[in-house]
């Protein structure tokens, strides 16, 4: 072993080799590790990809939630989303900036209000390394159930934006509809002669009045059953003999095909005595129900062949019954709600969903704020002070309008978390199963990262494909908006 | 345009003598102008008290001594001591019902663990790439693609977990063998449907996981935290002064040697600091261990010997329930308001709470101090 002294110059450069060695070796390992990172990246994407892209489609994108894979799409979650982030920015910014602003520009100059500021300053960075889940668990006791201070958190209270209707059925199962005061009157039975109004086009609410209805007691409804009873006997019994014609030898299952289900059907409706000239839906439904026999046999079958012929009956009825309400009948009180319905608690809808979310990225906003307020250079508030101007005015001409680019910057940073959060809203939302998109601001929805817990948790793996390309059309919306936020910084910096 | 335009001039005289008369109304538009920006900075501040009176509140009414319903009707009481130093959870199931935290705490560690034993060593040695090593070229490429990386929302994660890591990384099938038949030499068993069964090879066997397991969770939680990691320690490395770095070099050290004997140790506050705030994110890391670590409390006590209960203390392929977990697994089932199962989330959410921020607040103040050191 040569001993590295300066009198030994061979032990110096035989040491530099192996210093240089382990240099390169080092460069090596670091230069791993960071493609670690990128290729596991790229992996990620391409799972994703190769498994969501065959189920994406224009279809996927606009179809409603549904529990069969095949059918169900992302509108329901991606109109979910949409509704809380807008609430969420709108509040988190209006907040965070007025707080950022308060805390960078107004310092205060007593002892113990700026002991106060420091310990503000310090805890809003603070509140951005809390889990949000935590944040998930404030939003369900603040906002949707107010600590249960005002009861059922499903039916609120001081509710504004809803319309209330007492709904009547005739008994040809239409509906008709009459104003009511509130939710908790009760409403007046149906009277002879009353006015009664036909459903809007929006199905509930007030349309056009019902004209020529015919009003009878309850006593003279029973008679008219049993006599639409009597005259489709000979519709019953044909049909009965036609699916015992289709039985394996009388006894066994029953075998049909499409043409022997509208041979059987026509058969029974020929037979029948109709007052109703219309009955083609009523044969539809009925060739269905026949097909559905095949294979049945015994309480099965019975089962099946009674619905049938109630089927009919309860056509029949509904077309001799028209217009024909009973006196007497109780109304149901139903209501519609309004874009802004509001009640207390918010209950888990979208407002108290956009508060929650608000809750997550307010810390996040607040620090991106400050921080462009502080790249803003003290000279142009000196400048406008020198001038003459108020603090406010300093703040409003010079500070904030130089800090707006990365006030957006941040804020379009946070509101792109806020897309991907999914635990708070997991935490407010429960598991509730919602197919359509929310119509007011109470109503229950759902979000996009929910949505794809939901389907990854289901067992079936057409879910896990259907997930996949919820979490394509995720990335294309957090890509864009993180676009958005590059294209801002880098504007800003070439005007500035 | 009727009206002659008014010179520069006269604008600025009218201007003035506006600003003159109205100085009384100015003064009184800041005074709310200010106040409503107080106001905003007092929700801020009360949204903060909030967690804190919450969570304090609800857990307090969890340690109620006159107890609480359980879901099947019966009163149950918890002592504080039972809920922070017992070793047993299980809250739902029927019969004798424990609240000892300690579970879900090693859970919660567990994926903790093996996320940082990724994250870390990976983090830091990429941050120091990035930081001494990479052309600035190739560093304005590599770190908008880590950014992206980033901003990746949390349950994506979760399903490359479950679809990908524990299926096609942990039970690869490269890695596993089939089983002999012990009756017919030269025959395998096989399953119902006539597959072959499998078990892992040799020394894979310790990869024998569970379809839901603390592992797979854990390494899409390092996955997650990878970013964060990088990031702020290259943030951390590159606060270094050059004077530091040329200084060694000047010494006559190689790149190497400058980088872990001089760089690293000048950073070690930033590096710690990105450390901790690291742990804190896998720690409070919700939707990855939701849908991959599963829901079985660890078992702690009960298992008939001493070596057992270490063994599944610290077993890393079966399933595990952290405490985000319990938390989303309450708030997504229907444990009612004022049933002892509700309350006991509040007292797990202040635990998990008081955790996480204390790792929080230690990062940054290491972070402000050594911020300070080099500005």
């Amino acid at each position: 072993m040569a001993e590295m002294t300066p009198d030994n110059p061979q032990s110096v450069v035989r040491s530099i080799d192996k210093r240089m060695r382990n240099n390169v070796v080092f460069n090596t390992v670091c230069f791993i590790a960071t493609m670690v990172a990128l290729v596991i990246l790229l992996v990620l994407l391409a799972s994703i990809f190769t498994q969501g892209i065959g189920s994406l489609s224009l279809r996927f994108i606009g179809a409603l939630n549904s529990s069969d894979p095949h059918k169900a799409g992302i509108w329901t979650s991606l109109v979910g989303t949409m509704a809380i982030c807008l609430i969420c920015a709108v509040s988190a910014v209006f907040l965070g900036v007025c707080t950022a602003i308060l805390i960078e520009e107004f310092k205060p100059r007593n002892r113990y209000l700026l002991w106060l500021h420091g310990i503000i300053d310090t805890n809003i960075r603070n509140l951005a390394g809390v889990p949000s889940i935590v944040y998930g668990i404030l939003g369900v006791t603040v906002f949707a159930t107010m600590f249960y201070q005002f009861g059922d958190i499903n039916n609120g209270r001081f509710a504004i934006g809803q319309t209330w209707y007492d709904q009547y059925q005739g008994e040809d199962k239409q509906l008709y509809y009459v104003k009511a005061d509130g939710p908790n009157a009760e409403g007046d039975a149906a009277e002879q002669g009353m006015t009664l109004y036909l459903p809007s086009e929006k199905g509930i609410g007030i349309g056009e009045e019902a004209a020529d209805l015919i009003w009878v007691t309850e006593e003279e409804i029973a008679p008219r059953v049993s006599a639409i009873e009597e005259e489709l006997d000979a519709f019953e019994d044909t049909f009965r003999a036609g699916i015992t014609e289709a039985r394996e030898s009388r006894r066994g299952p029953v075998r049909i095909d499409q043409a022997g289900a509208e041979a059987i059907v026509d058969a029974a409706i020929e037979a029948g005595t109709w007052k109703n000239p219309d009955t083609t839906a009523l044969r539809e439904k009925l060739v269905d129900l026949v097909l559905g026999l095949d294979g049945k046999k015994g309480v099965d079958l019975i089962k099946a062949r009674k619905e049938a012929i109630n089927r009919a009956v309860e056509s029949e009825y509904d077309a001799r019954m028209e217009n024909i309400i009973t006196i007497g009948a109780p109304p149901v009180r139903v209501n519609t709600k309004a874009w802004y319905h509001l009640a207390l608690p918010f209950g888990r809808g979208v407002l108290a969903g956009g508060l929650t979310l608000m809750l997550v990225i307010l810390p996040i906003v607040i620090v991106a704020s400050q921080e462009a307020l502080r790249a803003v250079p003290g000279s142009f508030r000196q400048g406008a002070l020198a001038l003459g101007a108020t603090k406010w005015q300093s703040v409003q001409k010079t500070a904030l309008p130089a800090a707006i680019p990365g006030i957006c910057t941040g804020t379009i940073l946070a509101i792109s978390r806020a897309i991907g959060e999914a635990a708070p809203i997991l935490v407010l939302g429960g598991t509730g199963f919602i197919t359509s998109p929310p119509r007011n601001l109470m109503d229950s929805f759902s979000a996009m990262p929910m949505t794809i817990f939901q389907w990854t948790k289901e067992p079936e793996a057409a879910f896990k494909d259907i997930a996949a390309a919820g979490i394509i059309v995720l990335l294309i919306v957090l890509l864009s908006f993180n676009a958005l936020a590059i294209y801002i910084r880098q504007r800003s910096s070439r005007h500035g | 345009m009727d009206e002659p335009p008014l010179s520069d001039e006269r604008v600025e005289i009218a201007d003035l003598l506006g600003q003159r008369r109205s100085q009384a109304a100015q003064r009184f538009r800041e005074r709310i102008i200010i106040g409503s920006l107080i106001l905003c900075a007092g929700i801020t501040i009360t949204i903060t008290l909030g967690i804190v009176y919450i969570l304090l509140t609800e857990t307090l009414e969890f340690f109620n001594p006159e107890g609480h319903l359980d879901a099947q009707g019966n009163v149950s009481v918890v002592k504080p001591s039972d809920f922070f130093f017992g070793m047993e959870w299980n809250p739902l199931l029927g019969g004798e019902k424990h609240f000892g935290v300690w579970p879900l705490v090693v859970g919660t560690f567990k994926v903790a663990f093996v996320a940082m034993v990724f994250a870390l060593p990976v983090g830091l040695i990429s941050a120091i790439w990035l930081s001494e090593y990479a052309k600035p070229k190739v560093r304005n490429f590599i770190k908008p693609i880590i950014e992206v990386l980033a901003g990746v929302p949390t349950v994506v994660f979760g399903y490359f977990a479950i679809t990908f890591i524990t299926p096609y990384v942990l039970r690869w099938e490269w890695w596993r063998v089939k089983i002999p038949d012990p009756d017919n030499p030269g025959q395998y068993l096989k399953d119902a449907s006539g597959g072959f069964l499998t078990e892992p090879a040799g020394l894979f066997g310790l990869l024998e996981v569970d379809v839901y397991n603390a592992l797979g969770a854990g390494l899409a939680v390092g996955i997650m935290c990878l970013p964060i990691v990088i990031s702020l320690s290259e943030d951390a490395l590159r606060a270094v002064p050059k004077a530091l770095r040329e200084g060694s070099y000047g010494l006559g050290a190689s790149k190497f040697e400058t980088s872990v004997r001089v760089v690293v140790p000048a950073a070690l506050s930033g590096i710690s600091a990105a450390f901790l705030l690291a742990i804190a994110r896998a720690v409070g890391e919700t939707m990855i261990v939701a849908l991959a670590a599963g829901a079985s409390p660890v078992k702690l006590v009960g298992q008939g010997s001493v070596g057992e209960n270490v063994g599944s203390a610290v077993a890393l392929n079966e399933s595990v329930l952290p405490m985000t977990g319990y938390l989303v697994k309450i708030f997504t089932g229907d444990a009612a308001h004022g049933t002892v199962e509700y309350y006991s989330s509040y007292a797990v959410a202040a635990t998990l709470f008081v955790i996480t921020l204390t790792l929080v607040v230690i990062g940054n103040m290491i972070q402000r101090r050594f911020r300070e050191k080099y500005d």
